[in-house]
């Protein structure tokens, strides 16, 4: 192929497969967001020296959640494919009732299906592993640095030890979090193409398999460059206005509030 | 009157080196005690011990005429010898969290939530955990503000205010929610005299508002013995003296007191 030879007049006609690839990218990370975050909080928690119910459970965790945040996440989720298809099931027979049938069509009827196919399934947990392991990493290491005196003050005015974390040690956390956390998030989107590799028809599977040749309706053509085009157009959309939210956010009065200012001479 | 506080041969060590020495003390209902005494000495351990947030290895402490930690027991109990052991766990009737509760405290520095503003500091306590009513928490959390003269800055964050100011803040949180006790652990340690001459002014003014005891570690010898009604010199572990205070600064029995006179005289 030359590669000089754009074609955008026959992408027009790909245009509703690109369109239901990142809809089901997008539906794949809210979905590893939804698993993952709140499991990764509560991991944090657990493993955390300074809150500590259970040292050895904590030390525990960690080293098991070392495995998937230090790996790359293609093999997270390739490992999880092959050692653990079952891991799943749970969740795809929950998907399942997505199914619109093979008949129906249009960006409803893919997103339908490829949410009910097993390699969905398996790319959200595997995923949500993944950004579990991050969120605990970043709790804990925060949670770590709430002042110590701070919490004997909590401690010195009764606090039980619910309300010392619901009032001190998570809203002093979130200050430090929130950008990571926000950081990890918008991360799990651009890993969410990682699911094309085990066979989710994301946008990246889409675009690799379904590339119409140039003239003919048949897959496995000749778009290729095109489509990654408009990927990447895609993904700059939705991400560089993610990145401008979270820079607002942690820049905002309120997340700064009583926060350190620096000294000027 | 009431006792309260009766401590009874407490004992401290960490890693054999003994901190607190046989100290026996009653705080009676709205009694200010001033417990003198050098850096190092014991004073903050002390205060520590009466709110459990450190243990006690000998003696026990009584609150209200019940037992909170360690048992009047019938050989180790006065007589002669020290005091029996006394066990980690405080006594089953006593929550620590809630037995807390009836206490304010300042510490000596750093005593602020930064996240949240002087009034929400104030408040935090009497609202979230001694759960009084918010409209009273606040109204009684401006008008402490008003007394320790921070009315104007309640809605600033801490970062804002000087070091003297965040002091008095937190004493005015320590009276927040109608406390039995109040605690304050060095509390002009950071300051210089003109915020110390403030904040003790703004304490004189909280105690006849307030019916708090009030157990104050301090080494300002002269505010101590005109704003005590019992002081106590605490050297090395040992109350080596303990009286009311004219006769205490008037006629100091022991060296170590005569000499820990002297030299805060000299910063009088």
């Amino acid at each position: 192929m030359t590669d000089t030879d754009w074609q955008w007049s026959e992408v027009a006609a790909a245009w509703p497969l690109i369109q239901g690839g990142f809809a089901v990218s997008v539906t794949l990370t809210l979905l590893v967001i939804a698993l993952g975050l709140p499991a990764g909080l509560v991991l944090g928690l657990l493993t955390s020296p300074r809150v500590a119910w259970m040292r050895p459970l904590g030390w525990l965790l960690t080293t098991l959640l070392a495995v998937p945040r230090l790996l790359p996440g293609l093999v997270v989720v390739a490992a999880f494919f092959v050692l653990w298809p079952a891991s799943a099931e749970w969740l795809h027979d929950a998907l399942g009732q997505f199914d619109p049938g093979p008949a129906a069509d249009g960006v409803a009827a893919e997103l339908g299906r490829a949410v009910a196919a097993p390699p969905f399934a398996i790319a959200a947990v595997a995923l949500a592993v993944v950004l579990a392991a991050r969120t605990e990493f970043i709790v804990r290491s925060s949670v770590r640095h709430v002042s110590t005196q701070l919490r004997a003050v909590a401690r010195a005015m009764g606090m039980s030890r619910g309300t010392e974390l619901t009032r001190v040690i998570l809203p002093m956390t979130a200050r430090g979090t929130a950008a990571p956390l926000l950081g990890a998030g918008v991360r799990v989107f651009r890993d969410s193409t990682l699911a094309a590799f085990i066979g989710v028809a994301d946008v990246l599977f889409v675009a690799v398999r379904d590339a119409p040749t140039p003239g003919t309706r048949g897959g496995n053509g000749h778009l290729g460059l095109e489509l990654f085009t408009l990927m990447a157009i895609g993904f700059l959309v939705i991400l560089v206005p993610a990145e401008l939210f979270i820079r607002w956010l942690t820049r905002s009065r309120w997340m700064r509030r009583g926060e350190r200012r620096a000294v000027v001479a | 009157m009431t006792h309260l506080f009766h401590v009874h041969k407490i004992g401290k060590s960490y890693d054999g080196k003994v901190v607190l020495d046989e100290l026996t003390l009653s705080i009676t209902q709205g009694e200010v005690v001033c417990v003198l005494g050098a850096a190092k000495g014991g004073k903050s351990t002390f205060i520590r011990c009466l709110m459990l947030l450190e243990r006690i290895d000998r003696g026990f402490i009584e609150y209200g005429g019940l037992p909170v930690i360690g048992v009047a027991s019938a050989n180790g109990n006065g007589g002669n010898g020290k005091a029996a052991k006394t066990p980690r766990r405080p006594a089953l009737h006593v929550r620590e969290h809630r037995f807390r509760r009836k206490f304010g405290v300042v510490f000596p520095s750093r005593n602020l939530f930064p996240n949240r503003t002087v009034l929400q500091n104030v408040v935090e306590g009497a609202l979230h955990v001694n759960r009084i009513p918010r409209r009273t928490a606040l109204e009684t959390g401006r008008s402490l503000l008003a007394t320790v003269e921070m009315a104007e800055k309640a809605g600033d964050y801490p970062e804002t205010l000087t070091a003297g100011e965040q002091q008095r803040v937190a004493l005015a949180r320590a009276f927040a929610a109608e406390p039995e006790v109040v605690f304050l652990d060095e509390i002009t340690s950071t300051l210089d005299p003109p915020e110390t001459a403030r904040l003790f002014r703004c304490l004189r003014t909280l105690r006849d508002e307030h019916s708090a005891a009030i157990v104050m570690a301090t080494n300002h010898a002269k505010f101590a013995a005109d704003f005590a009604d019992l002081l106590c010199f605490l050297h090395e572990g040992r109350f080596l003296e303990k009286g009311s205070p004219r006769r205490l600064v008037t006629e100091p029995r022991s060296e170590p007191f005569q000499q820990f006179l002297k030299s805060v005289r000299a910063s009088w």
